[in-house]
């Protein structure tokens, strides 16, 4: 009996690679899905002036500004949609945010991530499409001061019953930066799940695409 | 000192011339639901203008030309916009230009006259006197910025309760799209009032409750309208205000509906003083003040209208 139960531990912990039997156990086997890539891409940028300068004229930092913004929001979707380790963890995400947004953050998880239960209700997440369209708002001195994102994002999840659901997320985040750094201070966030096929072209866990941009 | 803010909605007040939800459980369920809205969302991030003290903004429309400075002309639109944010209702209290009180810069004369004399600072300083309320902001434009502003929004919308006879346009009663110079000759009309200034500072505050519905309206279709207002208040009105202290009161105004804006001009009585016509402010007008010092706004039934 001991030699069973230590034969069936080895092969837990070894994804039964010897031909005994198998027990997929998230997060142990080596079938364990590996983390997909994923990145917004930059669909426009728009400058708003406040100054008499024409908006076209600063266009060049504001692209800069929303490659900064663009990072900050990658590592807010990575962590809340697509990272599996990270959902439902707040911490993963907090930074994204300035001091005072945060306490209202925390209280719109499910909102703004795939949900303080997405670790029960899904075992994957394919990134499918995130696009962001910038504005970038200037001072009188021409620089840039707030950015106002508008975010896109679509995903397919996967459920532990094998179960898909499309994950779509619409998003208007307000930033400005905080000690250098762009955080958001205000946002509206629509999320809309739908139940989906299974994928034509068998994405199994464990096979990401590439990533969105 | 004064804190000196220009907030969105209020620049152009004072450009009124004369101023998932998604499925958390089974997937199969999936459901779409806005969980946030930003105005709320923002209210909650900004303690300082969201608390239950009230909000006091001085609204001053200059009279001076282009090319002139805007705080060296006369104040010829002077409201006080109280804003209680935790209750989301604000009042605009508006005074006629010709009121005839104490001058924070000494002696006793139409109040208009502060500006020039003291600038915008001097205003705020008659109008705390004179009313009890420590005002928290100002903001102040000229005709040229409130022509310029309005255009830059692509209009304004007004809705007037009877026909206004302008200067070279009559306007009729109900709802009307303004462009900029439209909206400058409704903020400055009186003559063809009955009941002249105290009828022209309703018109103003009209005007401002428009902006302010417009505004709330525009930003709920595309949160993009803050930064294109944003920009047409900041080109067309001064201030020493950071864009961020600017946006934190727009977001505060915008948790505020028009229908919770009452607006109110002091009464008085026509009079003159040295030969000039003036403007005597009733004893009455303390308890507006009381009332709006009190939480920073006024209700329609305390004004018996409601």
């Amino acid at each position: 009996m001991a030699l069973l139960v230590a034969g069936g531990a080895v092969a837990l912990f070894t994804g039964g690679d010897d031909g005994g039997p198998f027990i997929d156990l998230p997060g142990l086997g080596n079938d364990e899905p590996e983390t997909p890539e994923f990145a917004f891409e930059v669909r426009k940028v728009v400058p708003e002036t406040t100054s008499a300068t024409k908006a076209k004229e600063l266009i060049d930092p504001a692209r800069k500004v929303a490659d900064q913004v663009k990072a900050v929001l990658d590592t807010l979707y990575v962590q809340g949609f697509v990272e599996p380790d990270a959902w439902g963890d707040f911490g993963a995400i907090e930074q994204t945010f300035d001091d005072d947004a945060r306490a209202q953050a925390e209280t719109d998880l499910d909102a703004l991530t795939l949900g303080a239960a997405g670790a029960e209700t899904y075992s994957f997440l394919q990134p499918e499409r995130g696009v962001l369209v910038v504005d970038v708002l200037t001072d009188e001195g021409d620089a840039p001061v707030q950015a106002l994102a508008f975010a896109s994002f679509t995903g397919l999840a996967e459920g532990p019953d094998g179960a898909f659901t499309q994950i779509q997320s619409k998003a208007s985040f307000f930033l400005h930066k905080v000690d250098g750094e762009w955080r958001i201070y205000s946002y509206r966030v629509d999320r809309k799940d739908r139940p989906a096929e299974a994928p034509a072209t068998s994405t199994p866990a464990g096979s990401p695409s590439e990533a969105a941009s | 000192m004064i804190r000196k803010v220009l907030a969105l909605v209020l620049a152009l007040s004072a450009w009124v011339g004369g101023t998932v939800v998604g499925s958390i459980g089974a997937a199969p369920t999936a459901s779409s639901v806005p969980l946030l809205k930003m105005g709320r969302a923002h209210a909650e991030f900004a303690p300082a203008l969201d608390g239950s003290e009230p909000i006091f903004i001085l609204v001053l429309g200059s009279d001076s030309r282009p090319g002139t400075p805007v705080e060296r002309g006369l104040a010829d639109s002077i409201h006080i916009l109280g804003i209680n944010p935790a209750k989301h209702r604000g009042t605009l209290l508006g005074f006629p230009r010709d009121s005839y009180v104490p001058l924070s810069t000494g002696g006793t004369n139409k109040i208009n006259a502060a500006m020039p004399q003291g600038g915008p600072e001097a205003m705020v300083a008659t109008v705390e006197n004179l009313t009890g309320i420590e005002l928290d902001y100002w903001a102040l434009t000229g005709f040229g910025g409130l022509t310029q502003a309005v255009e830059q929004i692509g209009g304004l919308t007004i809705n007037l309760p009877t026909q206004l006879v302008g200067y070279d346009t009559t306007f009729p009663a109900g709802k009307q799209r303004l462009a900029g110079r439209d909206a400058l000759q409704v903020a400055r009309t009186r003559k063809s009032l009955t009941n002249g200034d105290f009828g022209r500072s309703e018109n103003q505050q009209r005007l401002m409750i428009a902006a302010l519905g417009q505004f709330r309206f525009e930003f709920a279709k595309d949160p993009n309208r803050l930064f294109v207002w944003l920009g047409a208040g900041l080109r067309n009105v001064e201030t020493t205000l950071s864009i961020g202290e600017l946006s934190e009161l727009a977001f505060t105004a915008m948790q505020v509906k028009t229908t919770n804006v009452t607006n109110v001009v002091v009464p008085g009585t026509v009079g003159s003083a040295g030969g000039i016509s003036i403007v005597n402010i009733s004893s009455s007008a303390s308890q507006l003040y009381a009332d709006l010092k009190a939480d920073g706004y006024i209700l329609p039934k305390a004004l018996g209208q409601g």
